[in-house]
């Protein structure tokens, strides 16, 4: 669970654009990519993502970026991957919802 | 409230909620001229006379009065996520800077309330630097055609006064301070004011001597 305000405020806004269709999991693995994911993620998530993902795929399922998200909820994501990539996504998202100016983003 | 702007209520009322974002962060994009351009007539009549009642107009009191609800409703999203990427910002440069303290072991000097006794690692590091007296004093040898320019400042003069080099003895003191040893005889040179020199018309054709390295010049 996200422990710092930081963080919940990050799990807040990626909820919320997931829910409202702000962002998607296929915008969010352009960010998250699987080398990032690999990087970060500790063992016992990346378990669950890997036996979702085979899961998926013994049932004849593809593994698609909503299924790779499936199993990494917004609490974990802020948990693991720096929030500065998961900002990059968010804000990749709100302004091609039209919310946001076009912008270099925010490079801390 | 359609999603994108569900999004940017809930984005920014968590953000208020949870103190990454101040009501004053907000008011610097959301400003005087943005409120008075896109708020509603009721909207605005009811913020001026809320400030007459509290007799103050302050961010908090816009935010309090207006509510996040109508900003997001009546002013553009463009300029509401403006303050969230700057507060974004923000917070990710401080989590940058918490992550440098940490790994410099400012954070154990923090926890120890600044002098205790987990700050040893810390100051460790720093005992690998020399003192300032364990540093090497260069002296040069006396000038051997005074007056000649300084390499402190091209119009600072040195005037010699005594002829031997033992003089009057420079050496550091323990402290690493670098003194002229003050006794009776007065010290090999002094430093004339800058302003004392008067600007010398240098000779045309003449070589500038301003180059002070040593060995042969050509």
């Amino acid at each position: 669970m996200p422990d710092s305000a930081r963080q919940k405020w990050f799990a807040h806004m990626l909820g919320v654009g997931l829910d409202q269709k702000i962002l998607s999991p296929s915008q969010l693995v352009v960010h998250v990519t699987p080398e990032v994911l690999a990087h970060h993620l500790p063992p016992d998530v990346m378990t669950k993502v890997i036996t979702s993902a085979l899961a998926a795929g013994q049932r004849g399922e593809q593994t698609t970026p909503d299924r790779l998200f499936e199993s990494l909820n917004p609490d974990v994501m802020v948990d693991h991957v720096p929030l500065e990539v998961l900002w990059r996504s968010i804000d990749a998202g709100a302004e091609k919802a039209g919310i946001a100016d076009k912008s270099e983003g925010v490079k801390p | 409230m359609n999603p994108n702007r569900q999004f940017t209520y809930e984005t920014l009322s968590r953000g208020l909620e949870l103190q990454m974002m101040a009501p004053k962060d907000l008011l610097e994009h959301v400003t005087p001229e943005v409120l008075a351009h896109h708020l509603p007539i009721a909207l605005k009549a009811k913020l001026l006379q809320a400030s007459l009642n509290a007799e103050r107009m302050t961010p908090e009191l816009v935010i309090e009065v207006v509510g996040i609800d109508a900003l997001v409703e009546h002013v553009p999203l463009n300029i509401l996520w403006a303050c969230v990427r700057g507060c974004a910002a923000r917070q990710l440069q401080g989590q940058a800077d918490a992550g440098l303290g940490a790994s410099l072991g400012i954070t154990s000097v923090a926890a120890a309330g600044g002098n205790g006794a987990s700050a040893t690692s810390f100051t460790d590091d720093l005992q690998f630097k020399p003192p300032k007296a364990a540093r090497p004093v260069s002296l040069r040898s006396p000038p051997t055609s005074p007056p000649r320019i300084s390499t402190l400042s091209p119009r600072s003069q040195v005037v010699r006064r005594g002829t031997s080099p033992t003089d009057a003895p420079a050496s550091p003191t323990a402290s690493g301070v670098f003194e002229v040893t003050r006794g009776e005889d007065p010290p090999d040179f002094e430093i004339v004011e800058e302003t004392e020199v008067p600007t010398r018309a240098r000779p045309a054709g003449r070589a500038v001597d301003d180059d002070t390295r040593p060995g042969t010049k050509p």
